[in-house]
């Protein structure tokens, strides 16, 4: 009797693992193909408010893991300011100053050129680090997970729910909400790219869900993936002169 | 009967002088409360009027807006010249607030950078209030800043220093370099710690030109908190020169939780000295039971010749209330030379003067009293000594005259 | 002669504790205008009782109570009040006067109660003291006067009001010969000169010697009412 027991605890203890190590495997396999591959883009990023819509052209080297230098080309007011992420850290350059300012953690939420994309969105792998993911539904078109703060995590959102394609785990949307239980953000991915077997959006739409005709807009276009990316474009200096 | 009321209460000289000395104390410290409250309310009156005016004008639903742009007054110029136009009495600051980060030495902080002009009145008293070194850049400087100095040791910079503001999402240069020419102290800590002061020739430059988040007005001959109705008629006449794309605000709407702060002094004093009356009103009610329980032949007799219980209540209130009446006056009369001295002006001690300091308010207080006060505390007076001899008068009007007259302690 | 008071077969009965006291056992009397009567008796025969009762202090528990044409037995404690105020005075064997109030003030007592203005009141206090003789202790308090002062003060005050007739509960019980003497001859003069009725409930033999009248009480029943010839 006692052996069944302890038969029947150690294959219920290594299936909940089990469930876990599947859980974060499939949020890995999520983010590879969010973050695409290392490599260049170019991005359009519209941002609709209800008085007006401003539109950015944006230069982006990532090395498809948590390291990006994203440079903003058009329009020619903002033209010259650049953003390095290299994990958690992020700085941003000013032309006119010529000078990089390391962005304080209390400022990781600000908003990215006053979209509704926030600093800590840009890069790194927010959704592993700081969350606890379980798998909550899976059916023939999609595999859902709910997505909870780890203790101490520094994220604003009480939870974050996950679709993905179940078969390639193609992300579809993630919907975010806060401390209260209420849906304050969806994105959706979209047009997706095939590259080196990963399954690549080119088409973000981030909507406010709080707010009227507040959302944003991110249309891939132009990208090269699967090249080397020289170390130097990851380094203050390239804020400046790009790389 | 109030000869009778009054040379009774005197028939025991120590418990009577006790209670009216007792109802004396406490009309005196409500006198303290009060006046203690109004001073600390016209401090922190004066302080926020000065800080942001009696008024505010802004743009019509600034309240809503998230993006910095749709929160502004555009043409900032002509609005100014307009309001300055209707109401030129008031000394007046012009301040835009952009939020941005400072750098300063390889640390960087989010702050908000207000860039203002004030009129020489206001700016003096600014400088007066908050400069703690240096100077306050001038109305054209578009090079000097002054830092909250808090916010100045956290980035580790000093006067002569050179600091940069980014403030990403404005309608300006987006960003700026700045040399520190001045220290502020802003009295609370949380501000201290993530303000910046620049003019707002340097603010309009950086974010927004030709516009201001908002406008404040003061009155100058407006600074205790009895006086405040007046500005409504200001606001009136502001809000119909302006037009409905601006909002004129009172400190009061603008600031709900400090007005709700203020008035909520005056009760709470009143709260306080109730408690002290009930206290007084017992050792009233024992003063005038055992009188009563002295008497009670006496009052026999007084029945027996023909007192209705109406007369014999009316006796026992008669004295409770004269007993009472004599305390207070005492008491006032102590109060008001206390509050007439502290209405020149007073300090708290040291600790307690910093303390208040942080928390908004100056370190010198007058203090006062309103008619509406000095008529509570009558009422006070008149309920104690009503109330505390309730008791003490039903049991009079109970007596039977015969076994009263019997009565034997 | 016209009747002031009259009581027919009134019983009145004490209880303290577990002990019944029969203080009067069907009293009837009829007092009438101008007279200087006492009810007199042992101690314990209910004389204090029948006068209380006579004078609107007490009620019986059974039995009819009369003043003139009105009844009184069963009047609330707010009318009796005002029927005292009104009709009847009373002088009490001790404690009669307030201590903090003048001689004058206290023989305006009653006038006060009945609500007269200060001056009206205090002229005819010092009308009665003067009769009574002692006028010029107007200032005086109670401590400042003699006991036989005090009853006299007393006297007045009953006196000012103009009382139909005026009761008093052995007001000679605790003064001296002398004095005492001195007060029953001035109540004396009151009742032959000016017709003032009085009723007293006394076992004083001074007293006794000096009333036209006096009904023996034993055991709450009268068992003599002598009706004697003025003197």
């Amino acid at each position: 009797m006692k052996r069944t027991v302890t038969l029947l605890l150690t294959l219920a203890l290594l299936a909940t693992a089990g469930a876990q190590t599947r859980a974060d495997e499939v949020v890995r396999a999520i983010i590879d193909n969010q973050r695409g591959d290392s490599g260049r883009v170019t991005i359009t990023l519209t941002v609709q408010r209800p008085a007006r819509t401003t539109e950015y052209v944006i230069e982006s080297i990532g090395d498809g893991h948590d390291r990006s230098l994203i440079r903003v080309i058009a329009p020619a007011r903002e033209a010259g300011q650049a953003f390095l992420t290299v994990g958690d850290n992020l700085w941003l350059y000013n032309p006119r100053l010529g000078r990089a300012l390391r962005l304080p953690p209390s400022a990781r939420g600000d908003s990215f050129l006053g979209s509704d994309i926030a600093y800590r969105d840009l890069a790194g792998r927010d959704l592993e680090l700081h969350y606890q993911a379980a798998i909550t539904a899976e059916g023939a078109d999609s595999l859902e997970l709910t997505l909870t703060p780890r203790p101490g995590a520094p994220t604003p959102y009480g939870q974050i729910v996950i679709t993905a394609d179940p078969a390639t785990h193609a992300p579809l949307t993630f919907i975010y909400y806060d401390q209260r239980g209420q849906a304050v953000r969806r994105i959706s991915f979209s047009e997706f790219a095939t590259v080196n077997d990963r399954h690549f959006p080119t088409r973000i739409e981030v909507v406010n869900l709080l707010r009227e005709g507040e959302r944003t807009t991110v249309v891939m276009s132009d990208y090269t993936f699967g090249i080397e990316v020289p170390e130097a474009c990851f380094r203050e200096a390239a804020l400046a002169r790009g790389c | 009967m109030f000869a009778l009321a009054w040379r009774n209460i005197w028939r025991k000289r120590g418990r009577s002088l006790m209670t009216a000395g007792a109802i004396a104390l406490v009309v005196l410290i409500t006198f303290l409360f009060f006046g203690l409250g109004t001073a600390v309310d016209n401090g922190l009156y004066q302080r926020l009027t000065e800080r942001a005016g009696h008024l505010q004008v802004h743009v019509t639903g600034y309240r809503d807006v998230r993006e910095f742009a749709d929160g502004l007054i555009y043409n900032a110029a002509a609005v100014q010249h307009q309001i300055q136009a209707t109401l030129p009495e008031a000394e007046w600051v012009a301040a835009l607030d952009v939020p941005g980060l400072l750098e300063g030495d390889g640390r960087s902080r989010g702050i908000v950078l207000s860039g203002m002009a004030h009129s020489p009145a206001l700016r003096a008293q600014f400088s007066d209030t908050h400069l703690v070194a240096g100077t306050l850049p001038e109305l054209n400087d578009l090079q000097g800043i002054a830092l909250g100095s808090r916010l100045a040791r956290a980035l580790r910079v000093e006067l002569g220093d050179t600091v940069y503001l980014y403030a990403p999402g404005t309608l300006g240069f987006g960003a700026a370099a700045y040399t520190v020419v001045g220290l502020l102290d802003y009295g609370e800590a949380s501000l201290d710690a993530r303000s910046a002061f620049v003019s707002l020739a340097a603010a309009q430059e950086l974010a927004a030109p030709d516009a201001v988040s908002r406008f404040g007005l003061q009155f100058p001959h407006i600074t205790r908190l009895i006086d405040d109705a007046r500005i409504l008629a200001y606001q009136e006449a502001l809000s119909a020169a302006l037009g409905p794309a601006y909002t004129v605000e009172t400190w009061r709407q603008v600031e709900p939780a400090m007005a709700a702060t203020i008035e909520l002094t005056e009760p709470m004093m009143a709260v306080f000295a109730a408690i002290f009356f009930v206290l007084a009103g017992l050792l009233v009610t024992n003063t005038i039971y055992l009188s009563l329980i002295e008497r009670i032949r006496e009052f026999g007799v007084i029945m027996a010749l023909g007192a209705n219980r109406r007369q014999v209540i009316g006796m026992v209130l008669t004295e409770s209330l004269l007993l009472c009446l004599a305390g207070a006056a005492v008491g006032a009369a102590f109060g008001g030379i206390s509050l007439a001295f502290m209405a020149q002006g007073f300090s708290f001690p040291e600790p307690l003067a910093s303390a208040y300091a942080e928390l908004g308010l100056p370190r010198v207080f007058y203090a006062g009293i309103s008619l509406s006060q000095v008529l509570t505390v009558l009422v006070f007076t008149l309920a104690t000594a009503i109330l505390a001899a309730l008791i003490p008068a039903r049991a009079a009007g109970k007596l039977e005259p015969v076994e009263a007259m019997r009565f034997t302690a | 002669m016209k009747t002031i008071l009259k009581t027919r077969d009134i019983h009145k009965t004490y209880r303290t504790g577990e002990v019944e006291t029969h203080a009067l056992r069907g009293v009837d009397l009829e007092i009438h205008a101008g007279e200087f009567t006492a009810i007199a008796g042992p101690s314990g025969s209910g004389k204090s009782t029948l006068l209380h009762i006579l004078g609107g202090l007490d009620r019986p528990n059974q039995g009819e109570v009369w003043l003139g044409e009105a009844r009184i037995d069963s009047l609330s404690f707010t009318e009796l009040a005002k029927l005292r105020l009104t009709h009847f005075g009373f002088v009490f064997q001790a404690y009669n006067l307030i201590p903090v109030l003048t001689a004058l003030e206290n023989a305006a007592f009653v006038l006060e109660l009945q609500g007269m203005p200060r001056r009206e009141r205090e002229a005819k206090a010092l009308e009665a003291l003067a009769i009574l003789g002692i006028a010029e202790l107007t200032g005086r308090r109670p401590n400042q006067l003699s006991g036989g002062q005090q009853q006299r003060v007393a006297v007045a005050r009953a006196l000012a009001a103009n009382p139909r007739l005026i009761l008093a509960d052995e007001p000679t019980a605790n003064l001296d010969s002398k004095t005492g003497l001195a007060l029953i001859e001035h109540m004396q003069r009151l009742n032959s000169e000016d017709g003032v009725t009085f009723l007293f409930s006394t076992h004083d033999p001074r007293l006794l010697e000096h009333v036209t009248r006096t009904v023996y009480l034993e055991d709450g029943k009268i068992v003599k009412d002598s009706v004697l010839q003025a003197a």
